[in-house]
């Protein structure tokens, strides 16, 4: 692995970090999710929208992507969730396993930014790797009737197509349901914690009536582990965005700020606490970028590393945010403050994707040899 | 002619050879150190006996004694004032090579403590099902991950021929450092009472592992050199 990006990869970051700030200039007071369809477009005018669906010449796939991601999320969290929800999560589901005709409907436009996928994956009990799946289908003829119910999905509210992970005939599959079938319901827009502006909702199925062709088919790959080895690449990603944010506030605060006649910086106290942020956000990256790269390079060591980088971005992405408000102290306590969000978005990323006391049982079952157990 | 004292020399007890650092020029302060080479025998030169350590035992460390010490002037290692650049050379090799042992340390500890969670039956199981177990496993190899990843980069950064970034070295030490007794604690404890007798290695890993916020520049030596270079 080279610890160092290329010149063509650096120029892609810094290309998405010019767009995202046009972006964010031109942002609907307050909206967020009105801002999705419109980055997508722009950022389908670069390679972005590509990294991990398929090969990008000059591009080191998703050791790229990461650090891409980490650049979006320290400017807009929010909407790097959405949109990586439904590119890289929703995107790589079609690039894996669907059909030409299925990838010539969905992923097309998707590449092109002109579709915003989601991925309905948790239901009431959340983590369904411990319990059954209640999301099914049944075979109608060239029909299949889909129901169940599906809770936080992101991207919900504004999904052309949803990809709704459900069983049919003892499989687990794909369910790609357009949004405006019959028989799927939106429940209310979530108020979260944090991610306030990336549209979240749970779906309700009541004999929601789909064709059998858009029924993706996973057999025999792990559907589940891959869904959530993809979320969790994302939110490690993320995790680095808001390290980022924190600590780059912190630092130039602690260098303009002045207390008894010196910049704050100056202080131990706080010179050492930027200290240990830093030194857990480049030791957080490193890990990313290294496991984003081993899922390209050495896929078998994929798993285990990706639940590794996941744990220590996401916690690490609280304590640098939560220190990162000790040192802005009265500056932070703004609720609308970059950092104050960065802080509430921190906790989701140790929750989501594989929950980090999940991850934690998988990682130990690994060097135990043993398969995963309860 | 040199003297002076030395403290806590790796090898000090042993060595047939010593780098010594020493003032030639006091008024230039860092420009006036100069590096000399002083064999083992020369008069006027000595180690003490080797320092009892809590941990990392096999390597001896003494004191190293220079009492009127008479070297030939072609002893000078470099050029007269190089002395400080050289130690800086040092310091590069304590804060990217010299980590090496503790990603070492992380990847034993990971492997011990799963053929012991997997051979160790406590309440009718083998103590590798229960999570608290599997939580400990994970923190081990965490940490493990983390810290190759660091220090493998500051390996390939040599191997490029680039000069030691200081900051990138000064947070590789510090998460080594810092972040390492946690692991090692939770190998100790994994063991049970075992954990906590000589006869198991887990707690010369425990006390091993204390040395690293401390030797090669402490941990709140990186702190002030991060928080200087930021």
């Amino acid at each position: 692995m080279d610890y160092d990006f290329t010149e063509t990869e650096f120029l892609l970051v810094i290309e998405i970090e010019r767009l995202t700030k046009e972006l964010l200039s031109n942002r609907p007071s307050g909206n967020t999710a009105a801002m999705v369809q419109p980055a997508l477009k722009a950022l389908a005018r670069t390679p972005y929208l590509r990294l991990g669906l398929e090969p990008v010449p000059g591009l080191n796939g998703l050791a790229t992507l990461t650090a891409a991601i980490e650049v979006l999320a320290s400017l807009e969290p929010s909407l790097c969730l959405a949109i990586e929800a439904s590119t890289r999560v929703f995107g790589r589901m079609l690039a894996a396993w669907a059909s030409p005709d299925q990838k010539a409907r969905w992923l097309g436009p998707l590449r092109d930014g002109n579709l915003i996928g989601a991925i309905a994956l948790s239901e009431d009990a959340l983590n369904v790797e411990n319990d059954p799946m209640q999301t099914c289908g049944k075979m109608d003829g060239d029909r299949v009737s889909i129901r169940g119910r599906k809770q936080w999905v992101v991207n919900g509210p504004i999904a052309d197509a949803v990809a709704v992970v459900g069983t049919l005939e003892g499989r687990t599959v794909v369910f790609v349901v357009d949004a405006a079938t019959e028989g799927l319901t939106q429940g209310p827009p979530l108020e979260t914690l944090g991610f306030d502006g990336t549209p979240f909702c749970s779906l309700e199925l009541d004999n929601c009536r789909i064709n059998a062709d858009q029924i993706i088919d996973p057999a025999p790959t792990a559907a589940i582990e891959a869904l959530r080895l993809w979320e969790n690449q994302v939110l490690s990603g993320i995790s680095l965005g808001l390290m980022k944010t924190g600590f780059e506030a912190a630092k130039d605060h602690a260098k303009t700020h002045r207390s008894g006649g010196k910049p704050v910086i100056a202080y131990q106290q706080v010179g050492f606490k930027l200290a240990e942020m830093l030194t857990l956000y480049q030791s957080a990256q490193l890990l990313a970028y290294r496991a984003a790269w081993t899922a390209d390079n050495t896929p078998k060591q994929a798993p285990g590393l990706a639940l590794c980088a996941k744990v220590f971005a996401t916690e690490s992405a609280e304590q640098v945010t939560g220190a990162a408000l000790q040192i802005l102290a009265g500056a932070g306590l703004d609720r609308d403050h970059r950092v104050a969000r960065a802080w509430r978005c921190a906790k989701y990323g140790q929750i989501a994707g594989t929950s980090t006391e999940i991850a934690r049982v998988m990682i130990g079952d690994e060097a135990l040899g043993t398969e995963r157990s309860g | 002619m040199l003297n002076g004292n030395k403290m806590f020399i790796t090898n000090g007890p042993i060595a047939d050879v010593a780098v010594v650092y020493a003032k030639t020029a006091p008024e230039l302060k860092h420009a006036g150190i100069s590096a000399f080479i002083v064999e083992k025998g020369t008069p006027g030169f000595s180690a003490g006996p080797n320092i009892i350590k809590m941990g990392v035992c096999t390597s001896q460390t003494s004191e190293l004694i220079l009492n009127d010490c008479v070297i030939p002037a072609d002893n000078l290692l470099g050029k007269e004032g190089d002395g400080f650049a050289m130690s800086l050379q040092t310091v590069e090799w304590d804060r990217s090579a010299l980590l090496a042992p503790f990603v070492g340390a992380a990847t034993y500890m990971l492997k011990r403590c799963a053929a012991y969670a997997n051979a160790r039956v406590q309440f009718g199981r083998r103590i590798g099902q229960f999570q608290a177990t599997k939580n400990k496993l994970a923190n081990i190899r965490i940490f493990g991950e983390a810290a190759r990843t660091l220090v493998y980069r500051i390996a390939w950064c040599k191997d490029q021929g680039r000069p030691l970034n200081h900051l990138e070295a000064a947070v590789a030490k510090l998460f080594v450092g810092d972040w390492s007794m946690g692991p090692a604690n939770d190998a100790m404890v994994l063991h049970g009472g075992y954990g906590y007798c000589h006869e198991y290695d887990m707690e010369r890993i425990f006390r091993d592992s204390r040395l690293a916020p401390i030797g090669g520049g402490t941990s709140d030596i990186q702190k002030m050199i991060i928080s200087k270079l930021i």
